[in-house]
């Protein structure tokens, strides 16, 4: 799990990145952070407590790997490519999603809520107990995934196919739905 | 402080798994039930299991203790409202702990049942039915579930923001999350006029 100790700046609330006493925002080095972060996210080993917060990423390719009790909240990911990893306990909360590609991944406890995603492709993938409360999804492509006892409330979603999911204690309270199409989807067991 | 979540398909609640880094001296928050998948993650780990931690008396958040008890010495921690026939140390509220080097806080939060027990440990919280993500724990009234929404707004969302939340059933979430995306929590909901 990544450090719970936040920020020492006054009034900053972002956890602190490994090894340093503040946040990657108010850090003095971002570069080699963000380098490190970035070589980390690309390597073959598995990823356990990275915790980097404010931080772009782009046209990255993540091998399938484990990644476990990582901090990315407040990131923006363009082009970065998240397929067939296995992931447990990250929190990527408050995030931008550009372009993006979840598929045959496996998500365990893990939070995106906050997050925006536009033209993603998080088909064919299991999300289980993940929180995807307040989303903002645009063309995004959610089929064929596993969504077991995650959460969408509060959601908006746009143009975005939710087709042959399972949606079994699926919470989708309070979310705006606009062009969203659940064919094969067993919605009447979801919570809406 | 490492953090595990297991969701138990049979009892269809999540425990929690924490441990000490350094140490490798662990503690369990709800063992709905035991299966072979918890043992083995405690044992894969080196884990030392010491204390079980329980966050109320409903018994799909602590029906594995049974076989708990059989495999580890375990003390068991719960509020001082909890009636259980088995043997547990008691708590009252505010009361700060230091199990397995964890600086813990014990938070009651009554309304889902009167001996509901939020766990603070470091910046994380482990609520129980109190508070999922995105919606709060159901109560068996109006007046304890306005008593619940009270007192979560006043003892847990004055906790800093990005304390994160981990619930008995649901996925894992931040105070900050629960602050703009939880409807059971919008101010008209949390101040209901008293007749």
């Amino acid at each position: 799990m990544f450090s719970l100790k936040t920020c020492s700046v006054d009034g900053c609330h972002h956890y602190i990145c490994a090894g340093e006493e503040t946040c990657y925002h108010h850090s003095r080095d971002q570069e080699t952070i963000l380098a490190q972060a970035q070589s980390l996210l690309a390597g073959s080993s598995d990823l356990f407590d990275l915790s980097v917060s404010e931080a772009h990423f782009s046209h990255l390719t993540l091998l399938p790997r484990r990644m476990a009790g990582n901090n990315l909240a407040w990131c923006t990911f363009t082009d970065v490519d998240f397929s067939s990893l296995a992931m447990t306990n990250c929190f990527f909360d408050f995030c931008l999603f550009e372009r993006c590609r979840f598929n045959a991944v496996d998500v365990r406890h893990t939070v995106f809520a906050g997050s925006r995603f536009l033209s993603c492709d998080l088909s064919n993938s299991r999300f289980i107990h993940t929180n995807f409360s307040g989303i903002a999804a645009f063309t995004t492509n959610f089929s064929e995934c596993d969504f077991y006892y995650s959460t969408f409330n509060t959601a908006f979603l746009t143009d975005s196919p939710f087709e042959d999911c399972n949606l079994k204690k699926t919470d989708f309270r309070h979310s705006l739905r606009k062009n969203i199409s659940f064919r094969y989807s067993n919605l009447e067991e979801a919570h809406r | 402080m490492k953090i595990y979540q297991y969701f138990s398909a049979s009892a269809l609640c999540n425990s929690y798994l924490v441990a000490n880094k350094e140490t490798g001296r662990a503690l369990l928050i709800d063992p709905g039930s035991v299966e072979v998948e918890l043992v083995r993650l405690i044992e894969c780990h080196h884990f030392s299991l010491e204390h079980v931690l329980l966050t109320h008396g409903h018994l799909s958040h602590w029906e594995g203790l049974g076989t708990l008890k059989k495999i580890y010495p375990v003390e068991v921690w719960a509020s001082e409202h909890s009636r259980f026939s088995f043997p547990f140390k008691a708590v009252t509220d505010g009361e700060k702990l230091d199990l397995c080097g964890l600086p813990i806080e014990a938070i009651h939060v009554p309304g889902h049942s009167l001996d509901s027990i939020v766990w603070k440990i470091g910046g994380a919280l482990f609520t129980g039915d109190v508070l999922h993500s995105g919606w709060v724990g159901k109560s068996g009234g109006l007046s304890e579930q306005r008593l619940l929404l009270d007192v979560i707004e006043k003892k847990l969302l004055t906790l800093d923001e990005n304390t994160l939340i981990f619930s008995g059933h649901g996925s894992p979430s931040k105070l900050r999350i629960e602050r703009l995306f939880n409807a059971d929590l919008r101010p008209s909901r949390v101040r209901t006029p008293t007749p």
